[in-house]
Protein backbone atom coordinates (compact mmCIF):
# COMPACT_ATOMS: atom_id res chain seq x y z
CA UNK A 1 0.00 0.00 0.00
CA UNK A 2 1.36 3.44 -0.94
CA UNK A 3 1.73 6.48 1.30
CA UNK A 4 -1.26 8.34 -0.14
CA UNK A 5 -3.47 5.22 -0.31
CA UNK A 6 -3.05 4.97 3.45
CA UNK A 7 -3.26 8.73 4.04
CA UNK A 8 -6.67 9.03 2.33
CA UNK A 9 -8.00 5.58 3.36
CA UNK A 10 -11.60 5.30 4.61
CA UNK A 11 -10.35 3.83 7.90
CA UNK A 12 -8.45 7.02 8.71
CA UNK A 13 -11.57 9.06 7.92
CA UNK A 14 -13.69 6.85 10.23
CA UNK A 15 -11.20 7.08 13.11
CA UNK A 16 -10.76 10.84 12.68
CA UNK A 17 -14.52 11.47 12.59
CA UNK A 18 -14.93 9.29 15.71
CA UNK A 19 -12.20 11.25 17.50
CA UNK A 20 -13.70 14.59 16.49
CA UNK A 21 -17.14 13.45 17.73
CA UNK A 22 -15.51 12.64 21.08
CA UNK A 23 -13.99 16.14 21.31
CA UNK A 24 -17.33 17.70 20.32
CA UNK A 25 -19.09 15.64 22.99
CA UNK A 26 -16.54 16.64 25.62
CA UNK A 27 -16.97 20.33 24.75
CA UNK A 28 -20.78 20.06 24.87
CA UNK A 29 -20.78 18.28 28.28
CA UNK A 30 -18.31 20.80 29.67
CA UNK A 31 -20.41 23.70 28.43
CA UNK A 32 -23.71 22.25 29.75
CA UNK A 33 -22.27 21.76 33.22
CA UNK A 34 -20.89 25.30 33.39
CA UNK A 35 -24.02 26.82 31.81
CA UNK A 36 -26.29 25.15 34.39
CA UNK A 37 -24.03 26.23 37.24
CA UNK A 38 -23.95 29.80 35.89
CA UNK A 39 -27.77 29.94 35.88
CA UNK A 40 -27.87 28.61 39.46
CA UNK A 41 -25.37 31.31 40.48
CA UNK A 42 -27.67 34.00 39.11
CA UNK A 43 -26.20 34.74 35.70
CA UNK A 44 -28.96 35.69 33.29
CA UNK A 45 -29.40 33.90 29.99
CA UNK A 46 -28.67 37.19 28.19
CA UNK A 47 -25.29 37.52 29.92
CA UNK A 48 -24.35 33.98 28.97
CA UNK A 49 -25.47 34.57 25.37
CA UNK A 50 -23.11 37.56 25.35
CA UNK A 51 -20.21 35.23 26.24
CA UNK A 52 -21.25 32.98 23.35
CA UNK A 53 -21.46 35.92 20.93
CA UNK A 54 -18.02 37.17 21.97
CA UNK A 55 -16.49 33.72 21.72
CA UNK A 56 -18.02 32.85 18.34
CA UNK A 57 -17.05 36.17 16.78
CA UNK A 58 -13.51 36.05 18.21
CA UNK A 59 -12.95 32.41 17.24
CA UNK A 60 -13.96 32.48 13.57
CA UNK A 61 -10.96 34.44 12.23
CA UNK A 62 -8.26 32.40 14.04
CA UNK A 63 -10.10 29.26 12.92
CA UNK A 64 -9.89 30.40 9.30
CA UNK A 65 -6.13 30.75 9.83
CA UNK A 66 -6.12 27.12 10.98
CA UNK A 67 -7.99 26.17 7.78
CA UNK A 68 -5.29 27.95 5.74
CA UNK A 69 -2.76 25.75 7.57
CA UNK A 70 -4.90 22.71 6.84
CA UNK A 71 -4.68 23.41 3.10
CA UNK A 72 -0.89 23.49 3.20
CA UNK A 73 -0.70 20.20 5.14
CA UNK A 74 -3.29 18.41 2.97
CA UNK A 75 -0.90 18.61 0.03
CA UNK A 76 1.75 16.76 2.08
CA UNK A 77 -0.11 14.14 4.13
CA UNK A 78 -3.64 13.79 2.71
CA UNK A 79 -6.93 15.13 4.06
CA UNK A 80 -8.04 13.22 7.20
CA UNK A 81 -4.84 13.27 9.24
CA UNK A 82 -4.23 17.08 9.11
CA UNK A 83 -7.97 17.51 9.74
CA UNK A 84 -7.59 15.53 12.98
CA UNK A 85 -4.30 17.06 14.03
CA UNK A 86 -5.52 20.64 13.59
CA UNK A 87 -8.82 19.86 15.34
CA UNK A 88 -6.97 18.60 18.42
CA UNK A 89 -3.71 19.39 20.22
CA UNK A 90 -1.65 20.51 17.27
CA UNK A 91 -0.80 23.92 15.96
CA UNK A 92 0.26 24.54 12.38
CA UNK A 93 3.87 25.34 13.33
CA UNK A 94 4.23 22.14 15.33
CA UNK A 95 2.44 19.91 12.81
CA UNK A 96 4.56 21.16 9.90
CA UNK A 97 7.77 20.69 11.90
CA UNK A 98 6.72 17.24 13.06
CA UNK A 99 5.71 16.10 9.57
CA UNK A 100 8.97 17.44 8.14
CA UNK A 101 11.21 15.73 10.72
CA UNK A 102 9.30 12.45 10.44
CA UNK A 103 9.59 12.53 6.65
CA UNK A 104 13.33 13.27 6.81
CA UNK A 105 13.91 10.59 9.47
CA UNK A 106 12.22 8.08 7.17
CA UNK A 107 14.91 8.95 4.59
CA UNK A 108 12.43 10.84 2.38
CA UNK A 109 11.71 14.42 1.41
CA UNK A 110 8.46 16.21 0.54
CA UNK A 111 8.90 15.52 -3.18
CA UNK A 112 9.32 11.74 -2.69
CA UNK A 113 6.10 11.01 -0.79
CA UNK A 114 4.39 9.74 -3.95
CA UNK A 115 6.76 6.78 -3.87
CA UNK A 116 6.72 6.34 -0.08
CA UNK A 117 4.98 3.42 1.68
CA UNK A 118 2.09 3.14 4.15
CA UNK A 119 4.64 2.39 6.91
CA UNK A 120 6.12 5.88 6.39
CA UNK A 121 2.68 7.42 6.79
CA UNK A 122 2.03 5.48 10.01
CA UNK A 123 5.43 6.60 11.32
CA UNK A 124 4.49 10.22 10.61
CA UNK A 125 1.18 9.69 12.45
CA UNK A 126 3.01 8.37 15.52
CA UNK A 127 5.63 11.09 15.58
CA UNK A 128 3.12 13.92 15.10
CA UNK A 129 0.97 12.46 17.91
CA UNK A 130 3.52 11.81 20.62
CA UNK A 131 5.78 14.84 20.10
CA UNK A 132 3.22 17.28 21.48
CA UNK A 133 1.44 15.13 24.06
CA UNK A 134 3.84 15.84 26.95
CA UNK A 135 1.54 18.32 28.65
CA UNK A 136 -1.41 15.93 28.49
CA UNK A 137 0.43 13.42 30.67
CA UNK A 138 1.14 15.95 33.42
CA UNK A 139 -2.05 18.05 33.49
CA UNK A 140 -4.24 15.39 35.20
CA UNK A 141 -1.80 15.55 38.12
CA UNK A 142 -0.89 19.23 38.37
CA UNK A 143 -3.72 21.33 36.88
CA UNK A 144 -6.14 20.94 39.80
CA UNK A 145 -3.58 21.69 42.55
CA UNK A 146 -2.39 24.75 40.61
CA UNK A 147 -5.95 25.93 40.00
CA UNK A 148 -6.85 25.48 43.66
CA UNK A 149 -3.65 27.24 44.65
CA UNK A 150 -4.70 30.28 42.61
CA UNK A 151 -8.15 30.18 44.28
CA UNK A 152 -6.53 29.89 47.72
CA UNK A 153 -5.11 33.38 47.35
CA UNK A 154 -8.65 34.78 47.58
CA UNK A 155 -8.81 33.70 51.21
CA UNK A 156 -6.19 36.23 52.32
CA UNK A 157 -5.63 39.87 51.41
CA UNK A 158 -8.35 40.51 48.80
CA UNK A 159 -6.49 43.42 47.20
CA UNK A 160 -3.28 41.45 46.71
CA UNK A 161 -5.33 38.41 45.63
CA UNK A 162 -6.86 40.38 42.76
CA UNK A 163 -3.51 41.81 41.70
CA UNK A 164 -1.60 38.54 42.20
CA UNK A 165 -4.18 36.67 40.12
CA UNK A 166 -3.45 38.95 37.18
CA UNK A 167 0.30 38.24 37.31
CA UNK A 168 -0.01 34.93 35.40
CA UNK A 169 -1.47 36.64 32.36
CA UNK A 170 1.07 39.44 32.67
CA UNK A 171 3.82 36.83 32.30
CA UNK A 172 2.25 35.35 29.16
CA UNK A 173 1.77 38.81 27.75
CA UNK A 174 5.42 39.79 28.42
CA UNK A 175 6.74 36.64 26.72
CA UNK A 176 4.67 37.18 23.57
CA UNK A 177 4.56 40.97 23.31
CA UNK A 178 8.10 42.15 24.18
CA UNK A 179 9.73 40.29 21.23
CA UNK A 180 7.32 42.05 18.85
CA UNK A 181 9.03 45.34 19.75
CA UNK A 182 12.57 43.97 19.46
CA UNK A 183 12.49 42.57 15.94
CA UNK A 184 13.57 45.47 13.73
CA UNK A 185 13.51 43.60 10.45
CA UNK A 186 10.66 44.53 8.02
CA UNK A 187 8.61 41.45 9.09
CA UNK A 188 9.09 42.45 12.74
CA UNK A 189 8.03 46.04 12.06
CA UNK A 190 4.88 44.72 10.35
CA UNK A 191 4.11 42.75 13.53
CA UNK A 192 4.73 45.79 15.72
CA UNK A 193 2.41 47.99 13.65
CA UNK A 194 -0.23 45.23 13.58
CA UNK A 195 -0.04 45.03 17.38
CA UNK A 196 -0.39 48.81 17.73
CA UNK A 197 -3.35 48.98 15.31
CA UNK A 198 -5.11 46.26 17.31
CA UNK A 199 -4.45 48.10 20.60
CA UNK A 200 -5.67 51.46 19.22
CA UNK A 201 -8.86 49.90 17.78
CA UNK A 202 -9.53 48.20 21.13
CA UNK A 203 -9.15 51.49 23.03
CA UNK A 204 -11.44 53.29 20.57
CA UNK A 205 -14.06 50.55 20.67
CA UNK A 206 -13.94 50.41 24.48
CA UNK A 207 -14.72 54.14 24.53
CA UNK A 208 -17.55 53.75 22.02
CA UNK A 209 -18.98 50.71 23.89
CA UNK A 210 -18.86 52.65 27.18
CA UNK A 211 -21.53 54.93 25.71
CA UNK A 212 -24.75 53.98 23.99
CA UNK A 213 -23.33 51.20 21.86
CA UNK A 214 -22.75 48.78 24.74
CA UNK A 215 -23.55 45.77 22.53
CA UNK A 216 -20.19 46.36 20.80
CA UNK A 217 -18.39 45.02 23.89
CA UNK A 218 -18.94 41.46 22.68
CA UNK A 219 -17.22 42.19 19.37
CA UNK A 220 -14.20 44.26 20.37
CA UNK A 221 -11.71 41.38 20.12
CA UNK A 222 -13.12 40.14 16.79
CA UNK A 223 -13.16 43.60 15.16
CA UNK A 224 -9.68 44.50 16.44
CA UNK A 225 -8.36 41.17 15.21
CA UNK A 226 -9.82 41.46 11.70
CA UNK A 227 -8.81 45.09 11.15
CA UNK A 228 -5.32 44.59 12.59
CA UNK A 229 -4.74 41.50 10.43
CA UNK A 230 -5.99 43.41 7.38
CA UNK A 231 -3.65 46.29 8.26
CA UNK A 232 -0.71 43.84 8.29
CA UNK A 233 -1.17 43.39 4.52
CA UNK A 234 -0.93 47.15 4.11
CA UNK A 235 2.15 47.45 6.37
CA UNK A 236 3.80 44.64 4.45
CA UNK A 237 3.19 46.44 1.16
CA UNK A 238 4.68 49.64 2.60
CA UNK A 239 7.67 48.11 4.41
CA UNK A 240 8.24 44.89 2.52
CA UNK B 1 -2.50 3.69 45.14
CA UNK B 2 -0.51 6.92 44.94
CA UNK B 3 -3.11 8.31 42.52
CA UNK B 4 -5.87 7.65 45.05
CA UNK B 5 -3.77 9.29 47.75
CA UNK B 6 -3.16 12.36 45.56
CA UNK B 7 -6.86 12.53 44.70
CA UNK B 8 -7.92 12.32 48.37
CA UNK B 9 -5.46 15.05 49.31
CA UNK B 10 -6.84 17.25 46.53
CA UNK B 11 -10.44 16.63 47.66
CA UNK B 12 -9.53 17.61 51.24
CA UNK B 13 -7.78 20.69 49.90
CA UNK B 14 -10.89 21.64 47.89
CA UNK B 15 -13.06 21.20 51.00
CA UNK B 16 -10.83 23.47 53.06
CA UNK B 17 -10.72 26.05 50.31
CA UNK B 18 -14.28 26.26 49.03
CA UNK B 19 -16.80 26.34 51.86
CA UNK B 20 -19.93 26.31 49.66
CA UNK B 21 -20.72 22.63 48.99
CA UNK B 22 -22.33 23.36 45.59
CA UNK B 23 -19.28 25.35 44.43
CA UNK B 24 -16.98 22.63 45.70
CA UNK B 25 -19.00 19.95 43.93
CA UNK B 26 -18.91 21.93 40.68
CA UNK B 27 -15.14 22.53 40.75
CA UNK B 28 -14.48 18.89 41.63
CA UNK B 29 -16.87 17.65 38.90
CA UNK B 30 -15.26 19.86 36.27
CA UNK B 31 -11.76 18.65 37.13
CA UNK B 32 -12.97 15.03 37.18
CA UNK B 33 -14.56 15.51 33.76
CA UNK B 34 -11.37 17.12 32.46
CA UNK B 35 -9.14 14.35 33.73
CA UNK B 36 -11.36 11.65 32.22
CA UNK B 37 -11.44 13.63 28.97
CA UNK B 38 -7.64 13.89 28.85
CA UNK B 39 -7.18 10.14 29.47
CA UNK B 40 -9.71 9.26 26.73
CA UNK B 41 -8.11 11.77 24.37
CA UNK B 42 -4.67 10.20 24.93
CA UNK B 43 -6.14 6.76 24.18
CA UNK B 44 -7.76 8.03 20.96
CA UNK B 45 -4.69 9.99 19.86
CA UNK B 46 -2.43 6.97 20.25
CA UNK B 47 -5.13 4.52 19.18
CA UNK B 48 -5.47 5.99 15.68
CA UNK B 49 -1.87 5.34 14.55
CA UNK B 50 -1.79 1.96 16.32
CA UNK B 51 -5.01 0.84 14.55
CA UNK B 52 -3.73 2.16 11.21
CA UNK B 53 -0.39 0.37 11.68
CA UNK B 54 -2.10 -2.93 12.46
CA UNK B 55 -4.78 -2.64 9.75
CA UNK B 56 -2.33 -1.65 6.99
CA UNK B 57 0.22 -4.16 8.29
CA UNK B 58 2.62 -1.25 8.35
CA UNK B 59 3.57 -0.86 12.01
CA UNK B 60 6.93 0.88 12.47
CA UNK B 61 9.17 -0.47 15.22
CA UNK B 62 9.15 1.17 18.65
CA UNK B 63 12.81 2.10 18.17
CA UNK B 64 12.06 3.73 14.83
CA UNK B 65 9.27 5.83 16.36
CA UNK B 66 11.45 6.77 19.31
CA UNK B 67 14.51 7.76 17.28
CA UNK B 68 12.34 9.81 14.92
CA UNK B 69 10.40 11.53 17.71
CA UNK B 70 13.24 12.11 20.15
CA UNK B 71 14.21 15.51 18.69
CA UNK B 72 10.64 16.77 18.80
CA UNK B 73 10.15 15.40 22.31
CA UNK B 74 13.27 17.23 23.51
CA UNK B 75 12.00 20.45 21.96
CA UNK B 76 8.34 20.32 22.94
CA UNK B 77 8.03 18.38 26.23
CA UNK B 78 9.72 21.02 28.47
CA UNK B 79 7.57 23.75 26.89
CA UNK B 80 4.38 21.72 27.31
CA UNK B 81 5.17 21.14 30.99
CA UNK B 82 5.93 24.82 31.61
CA UNK B 83 2.79 25.92 29.76
CA UNK B 84 0.67 23.67 31.98
CA UNK B 85 2.00 25.54 35.01
CA UNK B 86 1.54 28.98 33.43
CA UNK B 87 -1.91 28.45 31.89
CA UNK B 88 -3.64 26.39 34.63
CA UNK B 89 -4.26 29.33 37.00
CA UNK B 90 -5.98 31.29 34.21
CA UNK B 91 -7.90 28.53 32.43
CA UNK B 92 -8.68 26.44 35.54
CA UNK B 93 -10.76 23.35 34.92
CA UNK B 94 -11.11 24.20 31.21
CA UNK B 95 -7.37 23.75 30.74
CA UNK B 96 -7.99 20.07 29.96
CA UNK B 97 -10.31 20.86 27.03
CA UNK B 98 -7.97 23.64 25.91
CA UNK B 99 -5.11 21.18 25.86
CA UNK B 100 -7.08 18.62 23.87
CA UNK B 101 -8.23 21.15 21.27
CA UNK B 102 -4.91 23.05 21.14
CA UNK B 103 -4.20 26.54 19.82
CA UNK B 104 -4.16 27.87 23.40
CA UNK B 105 -2.05 30.99 22.87
CA UNK B 106 -3.65 32.13 19.65
CA UNK B 107 -7.25 31.24 20.46
CA UNK B 108 -8.31 29.76 23.81
CA UNK B 109 -6.43 32.16 26.08
CA UNK B 110 -7.56 35.34 24.26
CA UNK B 111 -11.25 34.33 24.24
CA UNK B 112 -11.14 33.23 27.90
CA UNK B 113 -9.44 36.44 28.99
CA UNK B 114 -11.82 38.64 26.96
CA UNK B 115 -14.86 36.78 28.30
CA UNK B 116 -13.65 37.46 31.86
CA UNK B 117 -13.24 41.14 31.03
CA UNK B 118 -16.67 41.31 29.39
CA UNK B 119 -18.35 39.74 32.44
CA UNK B 120 -16.18 41.78 34.85
CA UNK B 121 -15.24 38.64 36.74
CA UNK B 122 -12.21 38.35 38.99
CA UNK B 123 -9.67 35.63 38.10
CA UNK B 124 -9.15 32.68 40.46
CA UNK B 125 -12.82 32.46 41.48
CA UNK B 126 -15.54 29.90 40.76
CA UNK B 127 -17.29 32.49 38.57
CA UNK B 128 -14.11 32.89 36.52
CA UNK B 129 -13.95 29.12 36.09
CA UNK B 130 -17.56 29.01 34.86
CA UNK B 131 -17.14 31.89 32.39
CA UNK B 132 -13.83 30.50 31.11
CA UNK B 133 -15.33 27.05 30.68
CA UNK B 134 -18.24 28.36 28.59
CA UNK B 135 -15.88 30.43 26.44
CA UNK B 136 -13.41 27.57 25.88
CA UNK B 137 -16.20 25.07 25.09
CA UNK B 138 -17.88 27.39 22.57
CA UNK B 139 -14.52 28.27 21.03
CA UNK B 140 -13.62 24.58 20.66
CA UNK B 141 -16.98 23.83 19.02
CA UNK B 142 -16.66 26.75 16.60
CA UNK B 143 -13.10 25.79 15.59
CA UNK B 144 -14.13 22.21 14.91
CA UNK B 145 -17.12 23.35 12.82
CA UNK B 146 -14.99 25.83 10.82
CA UNK B 147 -12.37 23.13 10.13
CA UNK B 148 -15.13 20.70 9.05
CA UNK B 149 -16.40 23.38 6.64
CA UNK B 150 -12.82 23.85 5.43
CA UNK B 151 -12.55 20.12 4.69
CA UNK B 152 -15.96 20.02 2.95
CA UNK B 153 -15.22 23.15 0.91
CA UNK B 154 -11.58 22.26 0.28
CA UNK B 155 -11.75 22.56 -3.51
CA UNK B 156 -13.58 25.91 -3.86
CA UNK B 157 -11.87 27.57 -0.86
CA UNK B 158 -8.32 26.48 -1.52
CA UNK B 159 -7.51 28.97 -4.33
CA UNK B 160 -8.96 31.87 -2.32
CA UNK B 161 -7.43 31.10 1.08
CA UNK B 162 -4.09 30.25 -0.53
CA UNK B 163 -3.73 33.85 -1.79
CA UNK B 164 -0.55 35.48 -0.39
CA UNK B 165 -2.53 38.21 1.40
CA UNK B 166 -4.50 35.64 3.43
CA UNK B 167 -1.31 33.83 4.35
CA UNK B 168 0.33 37.10 5.35
CA UNK B 169 -2.65 38.22 7.45
CA UNK B 170 -2.75 34.78 9.03
CA UNK B 171 0.96 34.99 9.94
CA UNK B 172 0.23 38.16 11.94
CA UNK B 173 -2.56 36.74 14.08
CA UNK B 174 -0.55 36.71 17.33
CA UNK B 175 0.32 40.45 17.36
CA UNK B 176 -3.26 41.25 16.27
CA UNK B 177 -4.66 39.26 19.22
CA UNK B 178 -2.19 40.42 21.82
CA UNK B 179 -2.56 44.09 20.84
CA UNK B 180 -6.18 43.91 21.93
CA UNK B 181 -5.47 41.82 25.03
CA UNK B 182 -2.62 44.08 26.21
CA UNK B 183 -5.03 47.01 26.56
CA UNK B 184 -7.09 45.13 29.14
CA UNK B 185 -4.07 43.63 30.88
CA UNK B 186 -2.37 46.94 31.68
CA UNK B 187 -5.64 48.82 32.24
CA UNK B 188 -7.12 49.72 35.61
CA UNK B 189 -9.78 46.99 35.90
CA UNK B 190 -8.91 43.72 37.66
CA UNK B 191 -12.42 42.23 37.39
CA UNK B 192 -15.24 42.04 39.91
CA UNK B 193 -15.29 45.84 40.20
CA UNK B 194 -11.73 45.87 41.62
CA UNK B 195 -9.56 48.69 40.29
CA UNK B 196 -5.84 49.18 40.25
CA UNK B 197 -3.50 52.15 39.94
CA UNK B 198 0.11 51.94 38.77
CA UNK B 199 -0.31 48.48 37.31
CA UNK B 200 2.02 49.33 34.46
CA UNK B 201 4.92 49.43 36.97
CA UNK B 202 4.43 45.70 37.53
CA UNK B 203 5.09 45.02 33.86
CA UNK B 204 8.54 46.65 33.80
CA UNK B 205 10.69 43.91 35.38
CA UNK B 206 9.13 40.96 33.46
CA UNK B 207 9.43 42.99 30.23
CA UNK B 208 13.13 43.68 30.93
CA UNK B 209 13.82 39.97 31.63
CA UNK B 210 12.12 38.93 28.37
CA UNK B 211 13.93 41.68 26.45
CA UNK B 212 17.32 40.56 27.82
CA UNK B 213 16.60 36.90 26.98
CA UNK B 214 15.37 37.80 23.48
CA UNK B 215 18.29 40.10 22.65
CA UNK B 216 20.78 37.53 23.91
CA UNK B 217 19.27 34.63 21.96
CA UNK B 218 18.44 36.46 18.74
CA UNK B 219 21.31 38.92 18.42
CA UNK B 220 24.19 37.20 20.30
CA UNK B 221 23.47 33.46 19.95
CA UNK B 222 21.74 34.25 16.61
CA UNK B 223 19.22 31.44 16.85
CA UNK B 224 15.66 32.86 17.06
CA UNK B 225 14.18 29.34 17.01
CA UNK B 226 15.57 28.72 20.52
CA UNK B 227 13.48 31.61 21.82
CA UNK B 228 10.34 30.36 20.10
CA UNK B 229 10.79 26.82 21.44
CA UNK B 230 11.64 27.75 25.02
CA UNK B 231 9.03 30.44 25.62
CA UNK B 232 7.41 28.02 28.09
CA UNK B 233 10.63 27.87 30.14
CA UNK B 234 10.82 31.63 30.17
CA UNK B 235 7.26 31.76 31.57
CA UNK B 236 8.30 29.40 34.33
CA UNK B 237 11.18 31.70 35.33
CA UNK B 238 9.02 34.81 35.03
CA UNK B 239 6.17 33.65 37.27
CA UNK B 240 8.15 34.02 40.55
CA UNK B 241 9.98 37.12 39.23
CA UNK B 242 6.68 38.87 38.39
CA UNK B 243 4.95 37.56 41.49
CA UNK B 244 7.49 38.91 43.97
CA UNK B 245 8.15 42.16 42.10
CA UNK B 246 4.40 42.91 41.95
CA UNK B 247 4.01 42.00 45.61
CA UNK B 248 6.84 44.36 46.54
CA UNK B 249 5.31 47.15 44.44
CA UNK B 250 1.93 46.53 46.12
CA UNK B 251 3.32 46.36 49.66
CA UNK B 252 5.36 49.54 49.15
CA UNK B 253 2.27 51.36 47.86
CA UNK B 254 3.59 51.84 44.34
CA UNK B 255 0.67 49.80 42.99
CA UNK B 256 -2.67 50.55 44.64
CA UNK B 257 -5.71 48.27 44.53
CA UNK B 258 -9.24 49.50 45.27
CA UNK B 259 -12.07 47.15 46.20
CA UNK B 260 -15.67 47.95 45.15
CA UNK B 261 -16.92 50.62 47.56
CA UNK B 262 -13.45 52.09 48.21
CA UNK B 263 -13.06 55.76 47.35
Amino acid sequence: MSFFDAANHWLIYVMVITGICFVLGFAVVSMRKSWKRALVKGYTREKLINIVKLTVSATIVPSISIVIGLFSLVAIIGIPWPWWRLSVVGSLIYETMAADSAIKAAGLDMTMLGSAAARDFVLIMFVMSIGIMGGMFVSPFITKPIHLGSMKMKKGDKRWAALGGSVFFLVILAVFVVPIFLNWKPAGLVQMLTFLVSAVITILMNRIAAGRLAFLKSFILAVSLILAMASSVLWNAVLG
Amino acid sequence: MSDTKTSNTAEKETSALISDPASRAHINAMHRLGRIGIVLAIIIMLGIPVTAGVYFNAMPSFLQVLTTAVGLLALFVPGAFSETIAYSPILGSSYYLSQITGNITNLKLPVAKTALQLMDVEEGTEDADIVTSIAISVSSLVTIIVIVLGVLLLQPLRPVLSLPMFKLASANIVPALFGSLAVGAVGTQLGGGIRCEGRFKGCILPALVVAAAYLLIVYVVKNPMIFALYQGFLMLILIPVSWFSNKWLYKSGRIKVFLPGDK
